[in-house]
This record gives structure tokens, C-alpha cells and sequence, in this order.
């Protein structure tokens, strides 16, 4: 499970979306699911209980720029079908968690983006019958697999599939239009900013847009179709140390509607913020091995709440029997300290004044999003659910997510930290300079930008995680001033590190990224505030140590 | 335009002979200044040929740039997939250190670098110098860091080992310099988008084909080349296609399918609307016809290849042996797994018939009025291409050549034409002529056939109209072809699917037949070659490196023709491709 702040997906909604009749492509889906879904019913062995069509339809582009000249235009729009069908009953299909097997089904066929009906049926058609096929042959696989073996009891009893009503609802994004030479311009002019920073080996800025339509269908007469816009700025730049370690630093800027995207002067001035960061960077002191005091800021503390605590709410994973089980019986207990709140809401577009990354309308299962309180005063209320039913939950809340390609499974949306213990900024470093004095550490640490992390939480292995942080200062409490260092990765064990949050900040901060897990990248948000924490563990960053290049760069200006 | 000037003269002085022309070096003058792209290759391979700071000067070195912009569009049954437009201007560096007689090319280390990549192996779209520099120094800087540490680890790895021929590993050339100035054409795109939404729909007259498709493409742009011996060049580069192909599956499951497509090097030349329906239109017959045809049994015999099918066994089987490449360099006792020619190692000795001739001749344009799709000026190492008589008297007399020495070749003979692994090019046929200097007629050939059946104790001969080249199939379809070649001692080269086979009974009756493959198809077969035919037929397609020149795959196409006679082997193997047959869906396709 990995969380990065770059690549592209999805996007929100500018004004309204209308709900309306169904589209073309809907009724086009429709007569052939149904007609295949009857008519494998009549004949096949082992027959389909369910069949579902989801259609995800991109339309983007990317432009990018270096040192004032366009190195990249794309434009693209394409859709692609996933087919997934389950044969057997609720009860058992072909879908159940056996030995963390991650069944698949889907094979996302390329569909035309015109509505033409001889074509798309013949391709659903094509489909179905192959995800048909592969749902029979893994259902009879597992029913001899299961003769041999005893199912974990709490899970023994649970059905493969949740009963849901069906759902329908029409809600496309409007059309906008995209000037893109005049964003060229713009990048151009942004990106040249960065020749005065001579010490940079690339730096790169990008715009990348896109429109995402995602069309659901099921037999159970699930019709859905909802879509948003997402425009992504992203200011990026590397270099390499005297010592050879490579260092980089990003910014981005997110956005439904290319009119909230960020104005010339803020865009200029991050730009000039990366590469002073990241010239100072290079002269910074590496970092060592610490145990001590830190404050994260909202946007670290959103990746750290992602890794160890995001991921171990999702559902799914209580069905598997290679997985932790972290929380496994924790429902109704205190897992957290009970200042803090968490909400998984994929239905709130904007917080802290930037939109959010993780909302959509409808699941990928065609469930209705909803928002989810996951622990209250720090306790465990709920997990994030599919239509796969975990033990104390057998209906799904609208978190059953996929990217195109793959089978959904419980994902994080929106994650909101809140916290009843909110201090402002200089009484949280004022807090964590007396921690360090209480601790008798040298120094303790202030987490400023991270780029993203991961974590393991199958047995068999440490159930560990990593941020990794791209702007760390030392704070010292004797007053000196901060010092900025390099080459720390935050490191540990997640139930360990709940229970050492001592206070947050009062203000709360957007991270929008793109979890990586079973079911593919997902765009989520994490909104938190600053954490301080009373002990982080941070290890060096593994290091690259070739030389950086050799000859000196080119020059900068044109020569006439 | 300091540094321009100087760079000429330093790229001039390293050349054989040195002495520029004037004319010659006003044009390259004029073309530095005004092309930003040029220019910047110029400025950057001037800097990094002198790089030496890791203790081994470069003696060698050429930047590559590909300046494309392409359009395409693809339709199944009268519906578009969107239209893609790419701008894209991929740079190739390479960098030799050490010596032509031993240096950092030719083995598995050759690409391999180790440290933190900083150039994204492309050029700026747009053409300010500065910026294009930037990424050309940091492509030239991973390009010397990686010949330094490939000729180390090569080095290193040939210590305990004696080779049991030491060849060098470079042939210097002779400077050229070409400066076109490419012009792209207007594509009218509305109009293709129009046209190929047509031709798919020609499709929906079958119901029994289960999937189709048509595509078209073009790429227009300029090639640079620069290199230290002083070569200097930008051409053309363009090209457009045509595509269409279809699958059907018999009532025993068995997958069926075939494609066709046109080509041509002048996007304005493409055939009319009437010419590319009959081509989809023969597609969509060949398919519903072998769905509906008998399957074929285990043949051995006289099989007559006609039409398009000969020049398609030549292009597949020589195109792909004539050019001979060594083995690269590996770790000890670990050979690298790379097919080798059938063809190494046999310069001199006999591989056709001794009344055929093999010449392949990039500098013609066009035959009978028809253009060739292999004509270049200069290949991927910046060597200008002559004709060559490949066989003559059935006797091998050259090979394609890169600049890596092979036994046998006095020198590169231009025919670098895909880049390949192991910083080295892939050699390719261009235009491939093959010439009968005895012929017969397609009547007396046919008969012949039937004599030969007939005295074999055959009871029907076989006549071939069609390969699967390039192929159509699957990546998938392809491991099992190679599989399969590898069963039946073919080697590991998959020899590509007869599309068209036909039983030709003595009485003039044919019967089209399905699921047959041929057993061990390579150069030894062509040696058992008893006729060919009075007239010749042209077949046009796009190489690019990938076995059976796999329609789709790879990055880099070029064009090639082969020109070839119908041909009569006196015995080739058929069997029938073996394999379990998919159970056809249980629902019927929609109306």
C-alpha cells in the first residue's frame, strides 16, 4: 500500500451536476447485460447470480514545461469496460478470500468513445462471456480448495456478497473548456523561473486535466453515471548532492475547476520556494537515526494517518487470513487517544479551502457514497465496507473502489482527523519544545513537507510503515534557530505510534494523492491537522552515491 | 554562433578526408543557425566527445533525434476510439569508449547505468536552444557514464574466457552530410476520421466475425543524425498506414483471424476510399471464409506459395537472417538470450536455388510506378546505404551490415535500421529483390505442383496465398507459435501462420483449409526452391524488430518491400496448429 502526492486520476465537479435520463451508453449496456445475464442463467454451469458493467471514461490531457520550453503536450480521451461476474450465490462465489488470493475477473476492454450500439454490445458481449469463463473455473477450484480446509470462525458464517438496493442517478460533470496554450504560456513562464537556480540538474512544471465519467451497471438494475473534473499543477525539481544523494522537492496545487487553480503570484513564489528549498537543501546536514519529540505538520500528519491507521480500516482485510487484523476486535474500543476523531467522508468536496481529491458520488459497486464515522473520541465505530461483509457488518457504506482494471475492494475516500485537543501553532512548538527538554533530547523535529509512504499489513511480516518526509527541520528548545536536514524517512509500528500523539494544531491541511493497493491507484484526501507527537523514529533515507554530471550545465540564456 | 562555428570545425578535423567542400560547409553553416534542434546537438556533442574525466576519452560518439508528430484513429463497426495526436521528440545518445578494436558496445552491460537517471529521453517540444541543450547534456552525460562503466564490466567479464574469434567492435565510416528540409503535409483529419469509421463498419456484413478493428496513422517529422566523424543530417521521416483486422472462431472454438494493411511514405499517396474498402473487404471474406472452412491434416509435399505469399516468406525468413549480429558479450558461462542468424556464418555458401538472386537497393523509389516503402538516404549509424547483391547464384554473397563488425564484411553497409539493445543497431532489409533468372508461367508452375503431389502419393497438393506476416495475432498467439517451432526443431524463431491454404486437387478443384502451420520454415527450405513465376508481385510492410514483425508492437517502424516471384518448394511440412480449442460463448453475439 503506497501513497504518492504525483501522478494523475480523477477529478471533481465544478458547478452542479444534473441528474437526468439515461444516457446512451447506459440503455446501449443495459439490453446486453441483461440479455447475456438471462440467457447465462438458462444455459451455463456454473450459472452467474450477478453481473456488472463499469465504464470509465478519461478525457485529459498533460502539458508540462522546462527551463521555459514545452516538453510535453498530450491529449487523450478514452473509456474502457471492466466486466465483473459472480457465479455461485452470496453465500459463496467466486469472488471469496481464500490464502490471500486476489481474484480478478475483469480484463478492461478498450470501448469506442462514440455511442455506437453494434460495437459496444459486441465487446460487452465479448467480455462477458471471458469474465464468465474465469468466474466459472475459479468457483470450482474453490470448492474443492474449501473441502480441505477449516474456515477462521468469525468468518466462516459471512456471505461473499451484501444485499443492496438498487440505485439509479445520472449525474455528469458539465463540459469545460481548456485553453491549452494559454496554460502553455503560462508554464513556460513559470518554468524559466527556475534558471536562477543554477544548482538544480532538472525541475519540471505540469498541468495536467482531466474529465472522468465513470459508468456503473448492474443485474440487479444498479444504473449510475457521475464523473468530475480535476486539474493538478505540479512544480517539481531535483538535484544531486556533493555527496551524490539525490534530493527533490515538489508542490502542487489541486483543483475541480481550473478557476480555482492557484494565480500568477502564488504560483511564481512556490516555484521560487522550491528551488530555494531545495539549493538549501543540498548544503543541509544529512540526517541521523533519532528517537524523540516531533511535530508533524497537517499535510505529513495526513500521510502518516493514511499509512498507519487508513489503511487498517478498510474491510476487506478482515476477511483475509493473511492479513494483521489490526483492529479486528476493536469495535467499540478505544483505539485512538479520545481527543481524536475520524471521519471517511467522500461526499465532502472542499475542506480548508482546497478541493478534495477523494469524493465521487457512487462507489464502484454503484453504491451511493456515504460518510462514514470511523472512531468517535477515539473509538472504533465502523470500517470503511464494500458489498464484502466483515464480521458486525454485513452491508456495504459505499467504499467499494477500483481503478479501471481491477475488482473494487474497501478503500479510503476523504479521511478527516479531527481533534478536541487543538492548540495554535507557536503553543504547539512551545509544546514540543518543553518535550524535548522533559525527554532530555538534543533536539526534536519538525516534519514540513512529505512526499507520501507505505505500509505492510499482512502477517508474516513486520506490521511497520514509512513517510517519507522531503522538508525536515531540527528544532532545538534553547531558542537557535531551526535547522533544515536531510535524508529522514519517519519509520515504525502503527499501535505504537497512536497512543503517542499528545496535541494537535488548530488549523486542519489538505493532502490529495493517490493510495496504491489491491484494487489499484485510487485518488484520496487526507485532511489533519499538526501533530505532536511525543516519539517518532526516523532512519536515514536509503541513498544513491554516483557522481552528479560532469560536465558544468549548459548556459542558461540564449546566446545571439 | 561561436560556438556553431566551432563545433564544425572540430567535428571536420576528426573526419576522413578533411577536407569540406565550401558549398557543403555553407549549408551545414545555414542549417546550425536557423534549425535551434541541430544547432543544439551540435553544441552539446561537441562538448561531451571531449569528456574524459573518468579516464577513458570517448573516440566516438552521435546523438540521434527524432522530430514526429502523428495522428491516429481506430473504429470498430462504424465507431470511433478518440483520436490521438502526439508530439514527441525521442533523442538517442550513444557514446563509444576505448577502442574500435575493444570497446563498451556489444554486450549485456552496454545500456545498463546504474545511478539516478536525470534525462527523460526526449527533446522540448518547442525550439529554444538553452532548454534543449539541458536535456541533451544530461542524455549525453548518462551516455559516457554508462559506456565507461559497460567497457569495465565487459572487460572484466571476458578476463578468464578466450574468444574464440576476436573481431573489433566498430567500422569507422566516411562523413556525409544531408540537409533536407522536411515539410510536413496537411492531413486532412476529418476526412480520415470519416473514411475509417466507413471501413470499420464493412465489418457488420459478417455476423460471424466476433471482433475487427481499422486503425490509421501518420507520422511526419525530421531525423537528425550528428556524429564526430563529422556526418551531419535531417531528412524526412515519414510515414502512414492503413490497417484493418478481424477475428472469428470456427464452431469447434478454433480462433481464426487475419489483417492486411496498406503503407505509404507520402501520406498524400495513400490509395482512395475504393482501394482501402477492397482491402477490409478481403479481410472480412478471408475470416468468414476460414470460420467456415474445413480444418486442414499433416501435409508433406509440394507446396506452390502464390500471389503476395512468396514475397512474404522471403521478407519474414531473409528479412530477419540477412542481417547477421554477434553475440553479445555476458557474464561467463551465461549466454544472453538472443536469437542468432540462420544465416551467420554462411558467406559463400549456397542458400537458394543457383538460378536466384537476392539484392536489396534502398535508393529506389518506386517500381513500375508503384513506390517502394524501403527507400532512406542514411541509416540509424548515419551510414549512407548502396545496393546490395545479397545472393547471387543462389550463393551467399553479403550480409546487412551495422557499424559492428561481422565475419566476412569489410564494412558497414548502411543498413542500421531499428535501434537495438547492447548499444548497437538492428540491420533490416529496405527494398529486397528477388530474382529468378529461370521462370514459368503461374499455369505451368501449377501443374508442375500437381505433378509432384501426384509423385509423392499425394492426393491433393497444397498452394499458399497468404502468411500471417506481419502478424496479427496476439502477443500471446506468438509465444505459442515460438513454443511450438521450439517442439518441432525450428528453433525458437516462430514461423508465421499460413492465413490462405488451399488443397489443390488434380482436377482443378481448390478447397480452402483451416488450422494448419508449417513445421520448420527457415533458409534451409528456401534451398529446396524448384520454380518460380514469370511475374513479379510487390508486398510493402512496416518492421519493427519484434518477431514475425508483430503488427502494433515496438516504437520504431520503418519501412521495408520485398519484390518477389511466386515460388514452388518441392517439399515444405504442414500440421495442424495443435492446441485446446476454447469452447465457443454459450450466448450467441448480438443482433
Amino acid at each position: 500500500m503506497l501513497l504518492a502526492a504525483a501522478t494523475i486520476q480523477t477529478g471533481s465537479p465544478a458547478g452542479e451536476t444534473q441528474t437526468g435520463p439515461a444516457p446512451a451508453l447506459v440503455n446501449i449496456l443495459a439490453a446486453e447485460l441483461e440479455r447475456n445475464f438471462r440467457i447465462l442463467r438458462e444455459k451455463a454451469e456454473p450459472k452467474p447470480y450477478h453481473i456488472s458493467y463499469r465504464v470509465t471514461e478519461v478525457e485529459g490531457g498533460t502539458l508540462a514545461a522546462t527551463l521555459g520550453s514545452v516538453t510535453q503536450r498530450n491529449f487523450g480521451h478514452r473509456r474502457v469496460l471492466d466486466v465483473t461476474v459472480r457465479a455461485g450465490s452470496p453465500k459463496r462465489d467466486n469472488f471469496h478470500l481464500l490464502q490471500g488470493q486476489r481474484p480478478r475477473f475483469t480484463a478492461s476492454a478498450p470501448l469506442p468513445v462514440e455511442d455506437g450500439g453494434a460495437a459496444i454490445a459486441r465487446i460487452a458481449w465479448r467480455e462477458t462471456d471471458r469474465a464468465w469463463r474465469a468466474a466459472a473455473q475459479r468457483l470450482m477450484q474453490l470448492e474443492s480448495a474449501m473441502k480441505m480446509r477449516r474456515e477462521a470462525a468469525e468468518t466462516a458464517d459471512l456471505p461473499d456478497f451484501s444485499e443492496e438496493p438498487a440505485t439509479t442517478g445520472f449525474h455528469n460533470p458539465p463540459r469545460q473548456k481548456f485553453p491549452a496554450e494559454e496554460w502553455a504560456a503560462k508554464l513556460r513562464k513559470w518554468s524559466a523561473i527556475f534558471n536562477e537556480y543554477s544548482m538544480l540538474v532538472t525541475s519540471n512544471i505540469s498541468l495536467q486535466w482531466q474529465r472522468e465519467t465513470r459508468t456503473f451497471l448492474n443485474s440487479e438494475g444498479t444504473r449510475t453515471q457521475h464523473g468530475r473534473y480535476f486539474y493538478r499543477l505540479s512544480i517539481s525539481a531535483t538535484a544531486k548532492g556533493y555527496d551524490g544523494n539525490d534530493l527533490n522537492l515538489f508542490e502542487s496545487f489541486e483543483a475541480d475547476d481550473a478557476a480555482r487553480l492557484p494565480r500568477d503570484g502564488t504560483v511564481e513564489q512556490a516555484v521560487r520556494k522550491v528551488g530555494a528549498q531545495l539549493t538549501a537543501l543540498l548544503r543541509a546536514r544529512p540526517a541521523e537515526p533519532y528517537i524523540g519529540p516531533a511535530i508533524l505538520s497537517g499535510t505529513a500528519a495526513g500521510v502518516f494517518f493514511h499509512e498507519i491507521f487508513g489503511h487498517r480500516i478498510e474491510g476487506h482485510r478482515l476477511r483475509d487470513e493473511t492479513e494483521g487484523h489490526t483492529f479486528a476486535n476493536s469495535a467499540g474500543k478505544l483505539v485512538l487517544p479520545e481527543f481524536l476523531s475520524v471521519v471517511s467522508d467522500p461526499t465532502l468536496r472542499r475542506a480548508a479551502g482546497t478541493d478534495l481529491n477523494g469524493w465521487y458520488v457512487y462507489d464502484d459497486e454503484g453504491v451511493p457514497a456515504q460518510r462514514v464515522t470511523v472512531v468517535e473520541n477515539g473509538i472504533l465505530r465502523n470500517f470503511l465496507l464494500s458489498r464484502l461483509p466483515v464480521p458486525g457488518f454485513s452491508r456495504s457504506n459505499g467504499h467499494g473502489r477500483a481503478q479501471p482494471g481491477m475488482e473494487p475492494l474497501s478503500r479510503q475516500s476523504n479521511l478527516i482527523v479531527e481533534s478536541a485537543k487543538r492548540v495554535p501553532k507557536e503553543e504547539l512548538r512551545r509544546l514540543l519544545q518543553s518535550e524535548i527538554r522533559r525527554q532530555n533530547k538534543p533536539y526534536g523535529l519538525y516534519f514540513e513537507k512529505v512526499t507520501g509512504g507505505f505500509t505492510r499489513t499482512r502477517r508474516g511480516g513486520l506490521q511497520a510503515f514509512t513517510v517519507i518526509p522531503l522538508v525536515v527541520y531540527r528544532v532545538y528548545a534553547d531558542g537557535r534557530p531551526d535547522e533544515l536536514i536531510r535524508g529522514a524517512d519517519i519509520v515504525g509500528t502503527p499501535l505504537a505510534s497512536f497512543s503517542k500523539i499528545l496535541a494537535t494544531g488548530d488549523e486542519a491541511e489538505v493532502f490529495n494523492g493517490y493510495c496504491g493497493a489491491e484494487s489499484g491507484n485510487v485518488p484520496v484526501a487526507v485532511v489533519a491537522p499538526a501533530l505532536l507527537v511525543a516519539e517518532i523514529e526516523i532512519q536515514r533515507q536509503p541513498e544513491s552515491k554516483d557522481i552528479p554530471p560532469i560536465l558544468p550545465r549548459p548556459p542558461a540564456e540564449v546566446r545571439k | 554562433m561561436k560556438g556553431a562555428t566551432f563545433v564544425l570545425m572540430a567535428a571536420m578535423a576528426a573526419a576522413q578526408p578533411p577536407k569540406p567542400d565550401p558549398a557543403v560547409a555553407a549549408k551545414i553553416h545555414a542549417a546550425l543557425n536557423t534549425d535551434p534542434v541541430l544547432r543544439a546537438m551540435a553544441e552539446e556533442l561537441g562538448r561531451a566527445k571531449n569528456l574524459r574525466a573518468l579516464g577513458e576519452a570517448v573516440y566516438f560518439g552521435e546523438v540521434s533525434v527524432d522530430d514526429a508528430e502523428s495522428f491516429s484513429i481506430s473504429a470498430v463497426l462504424g465507431s470511433l476510439y478518440a483520436p490521438q495526436r502526439a508530439s514527441i521528440r525521442p533523442v538517442r545518445p550513444l557514446l563509444r569508449v576505448g577502442q574500435p578494436a575493444f570497446d563498451n558496445t556489444g554486450s549485456v552491460y552496454s545500456d545498463y547505468f546504474e545511478g539516478t537517471r536525470f534525462d527523460a529521453g526526449v527533446l522540448p517540444l518547442d525550439n529554444a536552444v538553452p532548454a534543449l541543450r539541458h536535456a541533451l547534456w544530461l542524455a549525453l552525460d548518462r551516455a559516457y557514464k554508462t559506456a565507461y562503466g559497460a567497457l569495465g564490466r565487459k572487460a572484466a567479464a571476458l578476463r578468464g574466457v578466450t574468444q574464440s574469434e576476436v573481431l573489433p567492435d566498430f567500422w569507422a565510416s566516411t562523413p556525409v552530410v544531408v540537409i533536407e528540409t522536411p515539410s510536413r503535409v496537411k492531413i486532412d483529419e476529418a476526412a480520415w476520421t470519416q473514411r475509417v469509421r466507413k471501413l470499420s463498419a464493412v465489418f457488420s456484413s459478417y455476423p460471424s466475425i466476433a471482433s475487427s478493428g481499422v486503425d490509421f496513422q501518420v507520422s511526419q517529422g525530421a531525423s537528425y543524425y550528428l556524429n564526430t566523424e563529422g556526418t551531419i543530417a535531417r531528412v524526412h521521416d515519414r510515414i502512414a498506414y492503413v490497417r484493418a483486422r478481424a477475428a472469428a472462431q470456427a464452431p469447434d472454438g478454433m480462433a481464426l483471424y487475419d489483417g492486411d494493411s496498406v503503407e505509404s511514405l507520402d501520406p498524400q499517396r495513400m490509395p482512395g476510399e475504393a482501394e482501402l474498402a477492397q482491402m477490409v473487404e478481403a479481410v472480412a471474406k478471408n475470416v468468414a471464409a476460414l470460420a467456415a472452412a474445413p480444418l486442414g491434416e499433416s501435409y508433406t509435399g509440394p507446396v506452390l506459395l502464390e500471389g503476395i505469399a512468396a514475397a512474404q516468406a522471403f521478407a519474414d525468413v531473409f528479412g530477419a537472417n540477412l542481417g547477421v549480429t554477434r553475440r553479445p558479450v555476458s557474464e561467463p558461462g551465461r549466454q544472453a538470450p538472443v536469437l542468432s542468424s540462420e544465416l551467420e556464418g554462411r558467406l559463400g555458401l549456397r542458400v537458394l536455388p543457383e538460378w536466384m538472386d537476392l539484392v536489396d537497393d534502398p535508393g529506389q523509389r518506386e517500381l513500375d510506378g508503384r513506390p517502394l516503402l524501403g527507400f532512406y538516404l542514411l541509416d540509424l549509424d548515419g551510414v549512407r546505404p548502396r545496393r546490395l547483391t545479397l545472393v547471387e547464384k543462389g550463393v551467399l554473397k553479403a550480409v546487412l551490415t551495422t557499424r559492428q563488425p561481422v565475419k566476412g564484411m569489410d564494412g558497414p553497409n548502411g543498413r542500421s535500421r531499428l535501434p537495438g539493445a547492447f548499444g548497437l543497431k538492428i540491420p533490416r532489409i529496405s527494398n529486397l529483390f528477388v530474382q529468378a533468372r529461370v521462370t514459368e508461367s503461374e499455369a505451368a508452375m501449377k501443374k508442375r505442383l500437381l505433378e509432384l503431389a501426384a509423385r509423392a502419393g499425394r492426393g491433393y497438393a497444397i498452394v499458399i496465398r497468404k502468411l500471417d506476416f506481419p502478424s496479427f495475432g496476439s502477443v500471446e498467439d506468438l509465444r505459442q507459435l515460438a513454443a511450438q517451432a521450439g517442439r518441432s526443431g525450428g528453433g525458437n524463431r516462430p514461423a508465421p501462420l499460413p492465413v490462405l491454404v488451399y488443397r489443390a486437387y488434380p482436377d482443378g478443384r481448390e478447397e480452402l483449409v483451416r488450422g494448419l502451420r508449417l513445421r520448420s520454415f527457415g533458409t534451409r527450405q528456401f534451398r529446396n526452391i524448384v520454380a518460380a513465376g514469370d511475374r513479379r508481385y510487390q508486398f510493402d510492410y512496416m518492421d519493427n524488430g519484434a518477431p514475425l514483425a508483430l503488427a502494433g508492437a515496438g516504437s520504431y517502424v520503418v519501412g521495408c518491400s520485398v519484390v518477389a516471384p511466386p515460388v514452388l518448394f518441392e517439399e515444405l511440412e504442414l500440421e495442424p496448429a495443435a492446441a485446446d480449442l476454447p469452447k465457443p460463448p454459450i450466448v450467441p453475439p448480438p443482433q
